[in-house]
């Protein structure tokens, strides 16, 4: 994979995992009309866990981040989030929302709004937090993402990793405590890539339970704690880092492997 | 993109200009290009040339040079054109629009009142600037929401003014009421209708697709018919309004179906990430709407906007089939008139001229906006 | 799908109204009805009120009583005896005869003056401009009044018209008159000829294209095309002694007789709304041309095409599916303004139910419904013309059937397709040209027995006939029924995906019901088809369309193909 990940500086010393569950997803399913793209999913996520889910694409990764936070409805099955429960109750759904953040692969920052005005929108909106208060916040929120001195500037005029900081930004000044990542770096230029890791990095160390849809193999190895592969809408295998990689038990899991290392 | 440029390869100067060959410039060259290119190119610019020199000159010659500006009738234009050119000699007679000017502008309005609608239309320019320019002054919008009730007043009269009856009200000062008041009415209508035929409620969805599909499918006409003769019908017993109230109405709900299909073309342009965003930072249906979708869709549809009011402009026109004194509707009454018997193209053209204006500076300016846009996304 | 645990629940409260998003919309939709009807009936009650209190009744009967007024410019046999709604047809036909003729001149002016902004030739393009923009920022009826009034003044007195065009039109205020031409004994042989020849250049056409196939060479189609349905038309209409004639107006007292008479505000009319609605199709034409890349035509000038083969090949058939669209909408546009005829006194629909009919007799709620109803049929049958169209493009995009060109035969298409192919599963994947082509098929059926009852139970007045209305009850419940049982079948094939099966096996039952009851289906069929065919093939036709999707299969197709899109995570 690309070299952007070889100089990523981790302290795995900082990351710890609680027993507190955070997700527990018991007998999942999803359709699509006819099209099964969820089956049988069973994952239960502790607190501190970082998870890196990767499979070919068409596996439903990304639709099993996505059901986590209702972008996607499932069918069948039991999702219960920082002990709520996710079924039709739209106040369950709003009280996940807002303790579950989520980064896009297209970032979709709000291009009407100045990088300041996308950080404190949801803060003000949701959780009714005085504006002086939010802005103290968000600029915060985004000097630990490096990127201070672009408050006032409006998303089209930063870079990819830039857009893509800010969009992690926004979701810090919710201070969830999950956070989903659908790829945040696959329309990123490759020397954008190491940019958006650190600020990664930097909230693994923090404690923060993730989710990660990726193909960033060194992130992987470095960060997670454990590797999930999909195929066919079923999670066909998962483990610690070293022994996903190394000793793979699946057939479909080498033949990926061995695909997605090849280069 | 990155700004730093450290590349090796760069121009060290720019290359001096050298003149072309002399084939490739000058007169000729052009003429030769853009003018006789071909055997088809070239029959088209004669007969294009022929044209125009048989028909600019006479016009010229007609309006300008013959035409006469201080008469008290038609016959007086003749007598004066005749005087000045010799018998026989025609010329426009521009003395009726320079007589009947104030009558075209604001009907029968009171003159000593003229200053209240012209009060009314600069206070609708100064209304309009906070929700044009997001740059001025949030207490401005105060100001903007206030306006149509103080140039209802304006214009009406009430509340220690003297009170203007509607029928005295017509000219393109009609038009201007209709047309404005059409369009900003409908603009909240209209964002309604567009989410609603975007609902996933089947039957919201229906009802709006319903109404949207009517109106636009019956000529503004019949709905003017509808405000003369029976809107009156739907109120309850003993209430009536006003004919001038009954066609803004009707013109208000008009306007909303096209508005709404723009609006929907603005909603339909928005990227489909930016739901997912709001929907995932916690915002509900209506603060998402609110906050996130509206602002950009209605951006994206400013030009639709602006041509929509052009339009609605030109089809006040319309009014005047039902009896309303706008400017067409004055042209026949002032036709009637012994003074201005057999005027005929004077009129008609000034009233052209007028609308054409109006609707050719802001089409410009809906095209202005739109390669705005463009540059900015 | 088979789900057989749906996520836990907890029981229902009434606060999950609108707190849950199983029951919300239904409620919220059930408010949005209520408040509907509500509002419906406030209306519908002031109307009853206000129309009691002015002593008027609500009824259609007026249109049979004679108009007593006078019709000048019509299509079809019209006097002042005859009923309001012999007026209110000529006034239908006379806007439909402006909007035909307005569409086609708009056209031909559109497509001109949008080709020629772009020409390169600067006089050319600037004379278009000033064109485009002139008219249309001004309002049509100003344009309207302008030129009737225009021809009203300059026109000359029948007395003293002069034939123009080689006497092909003699303009004169009063209207203007054109030839008409007559037929004499042998014109048949020509007709036959003129079509044997364009069947033998169709014919031909194809020959060369496979010549070209296989030798590579090209053949001047075009021109010898043009010589031999000109040359075998001439020389056919030379030999039979000059059969078809023309016959020319002729002064007779104060006017002309004899010819085509149109009035000078049909004219007017026509001419005003063509140029302004010129002015809009040319914008689209120009747009549409230019909206096909750059990079297409320096691609086919790449290739080594021909700039004339590059506007052919490339540009027009991408060119057409930009320009198509709007230029419907645009004949749209051009049928409502027609409505403005009403200015300069031209008797189209407005002017007669609207105007004189709704006038005399007071029925403003009746005529105005009607007028309504007529711009609504025209106007709804416009769009759908056009969103065939552009199904039929999209069709074309995702199939990449090869020609591209749309055409009605094409919907019909792959009737005969393979029927193992109409599984499930397949059916989310690829379009099912089988079922699409047999449910046109049955849509069509539909359609048709609609049109055939419609006319059978409320316009057919032949003799020796009983009224609908004075049959009895049963009968008249039967038929209406079944009116709008098919009615209903009809509509959602057409719009609601697959869901009309539902629908004709109600109207099945009802079909079997009006069979035994002995109702007259071969009357209804204009007469055409004997009563035990319309039965036995209504039967056959509904049973099989019944079990077939019900026990074949029940693919995601609906009339216009349209798959159900899969999306994948």
């Amino acid at each position: 994979m690309s070299d952007s990940t070889e100089e990523l500086h981790v302290d795995q010393s900082k990351m710890h995992i609680t027993d507190e569950i955070a997700i527990q997803i018991t007998d999942m399913n999803k359709w699509y009309g006819e099209f099964h793209v969820l089956r049988d999913i069973n994952l239960t996520v502790h607190r501190g866990e970082r998870i890196v889910v990767c499979g070919p694409s068409g596996s439903g990764k990304s639709t099993l981040i996505r059901c986590i936070n209702r972008l996607e409805e499932h069918q069948k099955g039991e999702i219960v989030v920082e002990g709520i429960e996710l079924n039709s109750d739209l106040k369950n759904i709003d009280k996940i929302r807002a303790e579950v953040g989520m980064l896009f692969q297209s970032f979709n920052l709000f291009p009407h709004l100045t990088v300041l005005e996308n950080c404190t929108l949801a803060p003000i909106w949701v959780r009714k937090t005085p504006k002086n208060e939010a802005e103290a916040t968000a600029m915060q929120t985004l000097e630990r993402v490096k990127i201070p001195e672009q408050a006032h500037k409006y998303p089209a005029q930063l870079s990819g990793g830039q857009q893509q900081r800010v969009a992690i930004a926004r979701c810090l000044c919710m201070n969830p405590r999950i956070m989903l990542f659908d790829e945040p770096t696959s329309a990123l230029d490759p020397e954008m890539i190491k940019e958006v890791l650190d600020v990664m990095v930097d909230l693994a160390e923090g404690g923060m339970t993730m989710l990660v849809v990726t193909h960033e193999m060194g992130f992987a190895r470095r960060v997670a704690n454990r590797v999930m592969f999909m195929d066919e809408g079923q999670i066909v295998e998962q483990n610690e880092p070293e022994e996903f990689f190394h000793n793979p038990q699946n057939e479909r899991t080498k033949l990926f492997l061995s695909q997605i290392l090849a280069h | 993109m990155s700004s730093e440029p450290n590349v090796a390869f760069v121009a060290s100067g720019q290359i001096p200009p050298s003149a072309p060959p002399a084939s490739e410039v000058g007169p000729i060259h052009w003429l030769r290009a853009n003018l006789f290119d071909g055997v088809v190119n070239s029959i088209l610019t004669v007969a294009s040339i022929v044209a125009i020199v048989l028909l600019v000159p006479p016009l010229v010659d007609w309006i300008f040079i013959k035409g006469v500006w201080n008469a008290g009738s038609l016959s007086g234009c003749r007598e004066v054109i005749a005087a000045a050119h010799g018998e026989g000699v025609t010329g426009a007679c521009w003395a009726v629009i320079n007589e009947r000017f104030n009558q075209l502008i604001f009907g029968f309005y009171p003159s000593e009142l003229y200053w209240r609608p012209i009060l009314a239309f600069v206070l609708m320019l100064a209304a309009l600037a906070p929700v044009l320019f997001s740059t001025l002054p949030r207490w401005m919008l105060w100001f903007s929401a206030a306006y149509p009730i103080a140039a209802y007043f304006l214009i009406w009269g009430g509340l220690g003014l003297e009170v203007v009856e509607s029928g005295q009200i017509g000219g393109l000062l009609l038009s201007v009421i209709i047309g404005v008041t059409g369009i900003v009415a409908s603009l909240p209508i209209g964002i309604v209708l567009a989410l609603g035929r975007q609902s996933s409620m089947f039957f919201i969805k229906t009802i709006c697709v319903v109404f949207i599909e009517f109106i636009r499918g019956v000529p503004l006409i019949t709905l003017l018919f509808v405000a003369s003769v029976l809107l009156n019908y739907f109120l309850p017993p003993g209430t009536s309004f006003d004919l001038i109230l009954r066609v803004v109405i009707m013109v208000t709900l008009f306007a909303s179906a096209y508005m709404a299909e723009v609006i929907r073309g603005g909603l339909a342009a928005l990227d489909k990430g930016q739901y997912e965003a709001a929907d995932a930072l916690g915002l509900n249906y209506w603060k998402s709407t609110r906050l996130i979708i509206l602002p950009q869709a209605l951006k994206v549809s400013i030009p639709g906007i602006v041509n929509t009011f052009i339009g609605l402009f030109k089809d006040t026109t319309l009014v005047s089939v039902i009896g309303l004194l706008d400017p067409v509707g004055l042209l026949n009454p002032i036709r009637a008139t012994a003074a201005w018997n057999g005027i005929l193209w004077e009129l008609y053209l000034f009233v052209a001229v007028l609308f054409w204006i109006f609707c050719f500076s802001m089409s410009r300016y809906s095209m202005y906006l739109e390669k705005k846009l463009k540059t900015d996304r | 799908m088979s789900v057989t645990t749906e996520p836990r629940q907890a029981s229902f409260r009434i606060d999950m109204l609108w707190t849950d998003s199983r029951y919300r919309s239904t409620f919220l939709q059930i408010i949005a009805l209520i408040a509907v009807m509500l509002a419906a009936f406030w209306l519908v009650n002031n109307v009853a009120q206000n129309l009691a209190n002015l002593g008027k009744d609500f009824g259609f009967g007026f249109m049979t009583t004679p108009s007593s007024y006078d019709i000048n410019q019509r299509l079809i046999d019209y006097t002042s005896r005859s009923s309001h709604s012999t007026a209110a047809v000529v006034g239908l036909l006379n806007t439909l005869l402006v909007a035909v003729l307005g569409c086609i001149l708009a056209t031909f002016l559109g497509v001109t003056a949008g080709v020629l902004r772009l020409s390169k030739n600067w006089i050319v393009s600037r004379l278009m401009t000033v064109y485009i923009e002139g008219v249309r920022n001004v309002p049509v009826l100003i344009q309207i009044l302008l030129l009737s009034a225009i021809l009203d003044e300059v026109l000359p007195h029948p007395k003293t018209a002069e034939a123009l065009l080689g006497g092909f039109v003699v303009p004169t205020n009063r209207g203007f008159y054109f030839p008409i031409p007559t037929f004499q004994d042998g014109s048949l042989y020509v007709v036959l000829a003129f079509i044997a020849s364009v069947i033998g250049a169709i014919w031909f056409g194809r020959w060369a294209t496979r010549r070209q196939q296989q030798t590579g060479e090209h053949l001047p189609v075009a021109w010898i095309k043009l010589g031999l349905v000109a040359g075998v038309t001439l020389l056919t209409y030379l030999v039979m002694g000059l059969p078809i004639g023309l016959e020319y107006p002729e002064l007779k007292g104060f006017n002309f007789k004899g010819g085509i008479y149109a009035r000078t505000s049909l004219v007017a009319l026509t001419l005003a709304l063509s140029i302004y609605t010129g002015a809009f199709i040319a914008e689209n034409v120009r747009a549409g041309i230019q909206a096909v890349s750059k990079g297409q035509t320096e691609a086919a000038f790449a290739l080594g095409l021909r700039p004339s083969w590059t506007m052919n090949l490339i540009i027009l058939p991408q060119a057409l599916r930009v320009i198509i669209p709007p230029l419907i909408s645009q004949y749209l546009n051009l049928t409502k303004n027609s409505s403005l005829a009403l200015a300069i006194g031209y008797m189209d629909a407005t002017g007669t139910l609207g105007g004189i009919t709704l006038n005399q007799t007071g029925h403003a709620f009746e005529t105005l419904m009607l007028l309504m109803a007529f711009y609504l049929s025209i106007s709804l049958s416009i769009s759908f013309v056009m969103n065939l169209y552009n199904e039929q493009v999209k069709l074309v995009e995702r199939t990449s059937v090869a020609g591209g060109g749309f055409s009605v035969l094409a919907l019909f298409a792959g009737v005969n397709g393979k029927w193992e192919t109409l599984k499930k599963g397949d059916a989310t994947m690829q379009p099912n040209y089988g079922v699409a082509g047999w449910l046109n098929l049955v849509v069509l059926l539909y359609g048709a027995t609609l049109v055939m009852m419609l006319y059978y139970l409320f316009l057919d007045q032949s003799e020796g006939r009983d009224s609908y209305y004075l049959w009895g009850t049963g009968k008249q419940a039967i038929t209406l029924f079944l009116t709008v049982f098919s009615a209903t079948a009809f509509v959602t094939a057409i719009f609601k995906h697959y869901r009309f099966i539902d629908m004709a096996a109600a109207e099945l039952v009802v079909f079997i019901l009006a069979v035994l009851i002995g109702l007259p289906f071969g009357e209804m069929t204009f007469g055409l088809l004997d009563t035990s065919v319309v039965v036995f093939g209504g039967l056959a036709a509904r049973l099989a369309t019944i079990g077939y999707t019900v026990f074949g299969a029940r693919p995601n197709v609906t009339y216009f193909y349209r798959v159900r899109e899969g999306s994948g995570s």
